[in-house]
């Protein structure tokens, strides 16, 4: 007789592996369904939100009593493959930061627009260049709640000492005012520690518009890359590293994690907002802000723009309260920011807050930020395309290869690694 | 007389003895084939025995087969599929093995590998003797000196690559300014070169000889005495004494690190990932295939692509292998053969 219970037993055994393996997808409600009772809502965010977070927390709890928000802190260096594996084993956050377009391209992310319209989540202020990252096919997936930029910082001092005009916050630089400009605010010195550096050069892909070298609709290296204005502009940024007057890797590798415009030891610098201008104020340095330099006269400014994308996942078991928590980050979320020293995403409640303060450079730094627009999608991690283009500028800097070479050299390299990006993206 | 488990039978009732079987060793054949095709009767403590077998070894058996084996038989399949972890895999067939002969990433990692097992491999085997040679002779201390040349191979590759990457700095790096104090005005820029790269991660690899040298020790002191003494007394020097003796009786041990460090020469990654990036190295110069790999697969979501290069990687590594083991016979000697 006890024979008989095995198969059962076994096909129990069976039941329960596989419902432990399975992927738990049925338990997300309809778009729009509010849960009834107890809800908690799953974060996994960054570390190093100390002041902020708790702040959203408590006051997205306030407003929703039967909500409990629990905050998991990830490394941002593994929060990318942490939800990839999370997605794959169905099991992702309620809530998390939309850092991989493909997420959303895959479906594994909630649209918000309805929540927009019903909480009116007012957009039309926010740093459009951020914003235009959480748009794909005419669907919006994600809000934020700071505005990360990156800008040209100045030392008025030194400018004032060499006479020069301070560049404007509206009307960017060519490639060739800057590097002149640059050129006369270097001091030389034979010791490191009295040197300063009149400016900064570097690859341009983490600080000026792609389109100087991609196409409008991404899918285009050759030509642009190395068309005659970026053979031009890689020629200048390589010559201000071999002039000594922008700091070498070298320069940077001595000095270690120091800040050389805080420490005065450089005159204008290309950095983000968030963490420089409290680093400077609290350095007592008198600085400005203004737009990076462009390529050639006539170029529209271009301000490279992020922000703490927040989205939805699909297969959240409470999506409408998940919803309901992005709109307060991209709305409330925003007046904690500005509360929390940080500038906000939204340009309006950054006035109405008065984030700015008595700072002219604060101001600066809002103008600056208002600059900003779309910018053009990739498909893949600009980093994972753009690794020929450093190798190069090395090169050019060590005289081993010219601009024209280096260019005409890592335009097809990156075309075919867009290509491949494209082809993995159409697969999605 | 010869035994078999009970039967003894006297050779010389087997009949004649040729090339032809004889008909009692025939039957004798036919007897030990009977024996071993027909199982004993399992009795109830046998079979229980067995159950109990397989259920101690169970744990390691579903491991084997949840974490090995289906893994790999999964990457077989994954291969030949397009799957980026968010969207079910699509069936390609030999679409991603195709996509190789196109892929430029591919050939510079086949080519970064094979520079580097070429010239690590060979390097590191005679730097290994070498240093074994040195570390057998009879001087005080040498338990010190084994430990101390010993000691960096147990530390990890990663913090080893990360020492490294600040003493071959090209402008602040120890290295250079010891070449440039001896009068070298322009020495390489190592890593920041494309052709100084490779040489640069080898001359790294150096540090760690010591556990290679280990395993040639144990095999020098693993060659009788006498057979020096008898070397000493037929008139041999130290050179005939080497090449005649230590050196054909360390063969073996010489397979062994020469099948060892291919294998590691073609897995290289943790050093070229914190020497180079995940992008290898300036201009790919770092870009070691297990590395390429890894960026198709977890930087472009090219898992079906990755799993395919993986097995491309398993199936040269096994002919390689096989080559070196068919022609060992030809270069190993092992002491039993005499």
């Amino acid at each position: 007789m006890k024979h008989r219970w095995r198969p059962l037993v076994f096909l129990a055994v069976l039941a329960l592996l596989a419902a432990a393996c399975s992927k738990d997808e049925g338990t997300s409600q309809a778009d729009g369904q509010s849960s009834q009772g107890k809800v908690t809502l799953e974060l996994w965010v960054f570390e190093g939100e100390d002041t902020f977070l708790p702040n959203l927390k408590a006051g997205f709890e306030a407003e929703h009593p039967n909500v409990t928000v629990n905050i998991t802190l990830i490394p941002e260096e593994s929060y990318v493959t942490k939800i990839d594996t999370a997605l794959a084993a169905g099991k992702p956050p309620d809530i998390g930061y939309m850092y991989e377009p493909r997420w959303m391209k895959a479906g594994k992310v909630l649209p918000l627009d309805d929540v927009i319209a019903s909480e009116h989540v007012d957009t039309a202020d926010y740093n459009q260049s951020a914003f235009s990252y959480c748009h794909l096919d005419g669907k919006t997936y994600c809000l934020g709640s700071y505005n990360g930029a990156i800008m040209l910082f100045y030392n008025k001092t030194m400018f004032d000492e060499a006479g020069l005009p301070y560049p404007s916050a509206t009307v960017p630089m060519t490639i060739d005012q800057y590097a002149a400009t640059a050129a006369q605010l270097t001091t030389r010195s034979d010791d490191r520690a009295d040197y300063v550096w009149g400016g900064y050069a570097d690859v341009t892909t983490w600080w000026l518009d792609w389109r100087i070298m991609f196409s409008e609709d991404g899918r285009q290296v050759e030509g642009l890359l190395n068309d005659a204005p970026t053979i031009h502009l890689y020629d200048v940024l390589a010559k201000m590293v071999r002039d000594g007057t922008s700091p070498s890797e070298a320069d940077f590798q001595f000095f270690g994690d120091t800040d050389l415009l805080v420490t005065g030891q450089m005159a204008m610098n290309i950095g983000e907002n968030v963490g420089t201008p409290p680093a400077l104020d609290k350095a007592g340095v008198d600085w400005g802000a203004a737009p990076v330099p462009v390529e050639q006269a006539g170029d529209q400014p271009w301000v490279s723009s992020w922000s703490d994308f927040w989205g939805a996942f699909a297969s959240s078991a409470h999506p409408q309260e998940a919803k309901e928590f992005i709109a307060y980050v991209g709305s409330e979320g925003n007046r904690l920011r500005a509360e929390a020293g940080n500038l906000p995403l939204n340009t309006k409640v950054a006035e109405e807050e008065n984030w700015v303060g008595d700072s002219p450079g604060r101001a600066e730094v809002l103008d600056v930020v208002k600059l900003a627009r779309p910018g053009i999608f990739l498909p893949a991690n600009i980093f994972s395309l753009d690794s020929p283009l450093w190798d190069d500028f090395s090169l050019i800097i060590e005289g081993d290869l010219t601009a024209q070479q280096a260019l005409d050299d890592a335009a097809p390299a990156m075309q075919e690694s867009l290509d491949r990006a494209w082809e993995s993206w159409e697969q999605i | 007389m010869a035994g078999d488990r009970g039967v003894d039978v006297n050779l010389e009732d087997l009949g004649a003895v040729g090339t032809a079987e004889p008909p009692a060793m025939a039957e004798l054949q036919k007897t030990r084939r009977r024996r071993r095709g027909r199982r004993p009767p399992k009795g109830r403590i046998a079979k229980k025995e067995q159950r109990a077998g397989f259920l101690f070894a169970s744990p390691w058996l579903l491991g084997t087969v949840l974490f090995v084996l289906g893994p790999i038989l999964a990457s077989v399949l994954l291969s030949a599929t397009n799957w980026n972890l968010l969207t079910s895999a699509k069936w390609v067939g030999l679409e991603n093995y195709r996509d190789m002969i196109q892929d430029r990433n591919f050939y510079q990692s086949i080519k970064v590998t094979l520079f580097y097992t070429m010239l690590a491999v060979p390097l590191y085997q005679v730097a290994g003797l070498l240093l074994a040679l040195l570390l057998n002779q009879r001087v005080r201390g040498m338990y010190l000196f084994r430990t101390i040349l010993f000691l960096p191979s147990v530390l990890s590759g990663v913090a080893v690559a990360a020492l490294w990457v600040s003493l071959l700095n090209p402008d602040l790096g120890a290295v250079n300014q010891v070449l440039r104090s001896i009068g070298i005005d322009d020495p390489p820029r190592w890593l920041a070169s494309p052709s100084w790269a490779i040489p640069a991660v080898v001359l790294m690899g150096l540090w760690g000889v010591g556990g290679g040298a280990i395993i040639y020790l144990a095999g020098l002191q693993n060659i009788p005495p006498s057979l020096y003494a008898a070397a000493r007394i037929d008139g041999a020097g130290t050179w005939q004494t080497f090449w005649q003796i230590t050196f054909p009786l360390l063969t073996p041990t010489l397979l062994f690190t020469l099948l060892i460090g291919l294998i590691g020469a073609f897995q290289v990654f943790d050093t070229a990932f914190v020497l180079g990036g995940s992008r290898g190295g300036t201009r790919g110069s770092l870009l070691f295939y297990v590395l390429n790999i890894w960026n198709e697969g977890f930087r472009n979501g090219r898992f079906g692509y990755a799993s395919a290069l993986a097995w491309v990687l398993v199936v040269a590594a096994a002919v390689v292998i096989v080559l070196i083991f068919v022609t060992s016979s030809r270069w190993v000697y092992y002491e039993s053969e005499s």
